[in-house]
């Protein structure tokens, strides 16, 4: 098998595909097809976003700084001189040391770098499915951890400090990533304990607040 | 300037169903090959959603891909949970099994190849699928996976190189071949 031609693997590989071309589908004429287009056009979320034409640069701009290939991250890194910790990895939290005062705390963790390396578009209507998101200030980073002290709930907790762990390895590339600064305040959605890069998370600036707003109804 | 909107909110629609009728039936072949029938259910309604958010970066010439690219957002998105994963893996494994084919050695065949193609990098595997199973070409690799068509040229000779390996390696482990499907399966 190993001496098998690029025509030879793809028609093997064909061969195993569970849904291959022409095995059945909900057809495009179907009444659920066109409760889901309906469904798509007439979503509020977007119909309050149409009319807010900002949003959508500043989608784009947010995507792109955040799309770093690894090596301007590394650069990114390194011209903060520590000050930012790029997120990648996979790997979970541990128990996190209490604070002076014992507060609650959420452990968050980072998506498995094989998922990072697909940044799905920022969209108020993906915002506002996310089950966890909050706001809050760097108040900590440590060299497995970062720590977030949380001023606002949107959904999914009620913590006063959320940690997100750092992986001790950055060896893949942080297309997911976020930059976390000391004493700076970020807006954080998370999912299945996993926090959410490509613009679903990010400094607290005034465009994604209103986006936040959007989405989880104030 | 109302009637400029509600005109171009007409065009609009008539783009988004151009667009759906484009892509409603692969997206759903895309989304049965990489998750279970409800999650696949439930991602392509999101799907949607996102493509009429999305409209006006759909390429006219090809939506496809770019639904594909929107189908994979959207569905690393909703599977973050290992618990689904595994269910996946479980659905793959249960698909392949050898001895479903009339031809049992192509079953046994096909059963190795599924595991090797499970074995690689996520990465590796999403690109040799959209290659195998979406027919894609370059270009339109480079599309769903947002990176240069060199560097996917670059990335889809690896990654068939890789599971050429794998599957190599695995049969030099088992020259009869008899029993791959089996120990795979019970290794994950």
């Amino acid at each position: 098998m190993s001496g098998m031609s690029d025509d030879e693997l793809r028609a093997r590989l064909a061969r195993i595909d569970p849904a291959p071309a022409g095995s059945p589908v909900d057809p495009v004429t179907s009444p659920r097809a066109q409760e889901l287009v309906e469904r798509a056009m007439n979503a509020p979320e977007l119909q309050t976003l149409d009319t807010d034409a900002p949003t959508d640069e500043l989608a784009a701009r947010r995507r792109r700084r955040w799309l770093l290939p690894a090596a301007a991250a590394a650069v990114l890194v390194a011209a903060l001189v520590g000050a930012v910790v790029v997120l990648t990895g996979s790997d979970r939290v541990g128990v996190v040391p209490g604070q002076d005062q014992d507060p609650t705390v959420l452990a968050l963790s980072l998506p498995p770098s094989d998922v990072a390396g697909s940044c799905m578009m920022f969209d108020v209507a993906f915002l506002a499915q996310m089950p966890v998101a909050f706001a809050g200030s760097v108040t900590a980073i440590d060299a497995d951890q970062v720590t977030l002290d949380v001023d606002r709930w949107y959904r999914g907790g009620d913590a006063d400090l959320v940690t997100v762990a750092v992986p001790p390895q950055q060896t893949s590339a942080a297309l997911d990533g976020v930059d976390f600064r000391q004493g700076e305040r970020y807006l954080v959605t998370a999912t299945d304990g996993t926090v959410n890069g490509c613009g679903f998370s990010g400094p607290a600036e005034p465009q994604l607040e209103q986006a936040f707003e959007q989405a989880f109804g104030g | 300037m109302r009637v400029t909107a509600v005109q171009s909110d007409a065009d609009r629609r008539r783009r988004f169903e151009g667009v759906v009728a484009a892509v409603y039936e692969p997206v759903q072949r895309y989304l049965r090959r990489r998750t279970d029938p409800a999650t696949a259910d439930d991602v392509l309604g999101d799907v949607l959603l996102v493509l009429w958010r999305r409209l006006d970066d759909v390429p006219a010439e090809l939506p496809l891909p770019y639904a594909y690219g929107v189908a994979r957002g959207c569905l690393a998105n909703s599977r973050r949970s290992a618990v689904r994963q595994e269910r996946v893996v479980q659905r793959l494994a249960q698909q392949h099994r050898p001895g479903d084919d009339a031809d049992d050695d192509d079953g046994d065949d096909d059963a190795a190849l599924a595991e090797a193609l499970e074995a690689l990098p996520d990465a590796d595997r999403e690109l040799l699928r959209l290659w195998a199973w979406e027919q894609l070409a370059p270009r339109e690799l480079a599309l769903v996976l947002g990176i240069s068509a060199n560097a996917v040229s670059i990335r889809l000779h690896r990654a068939k190189q890789k599971l050429r390996d794998v599957v190599a390696a695995r049969k030099d482990d088992d020259p009869s071949g008899q029993n791959q499907a089996r120990r795979g399966g019970g290794a994950r």
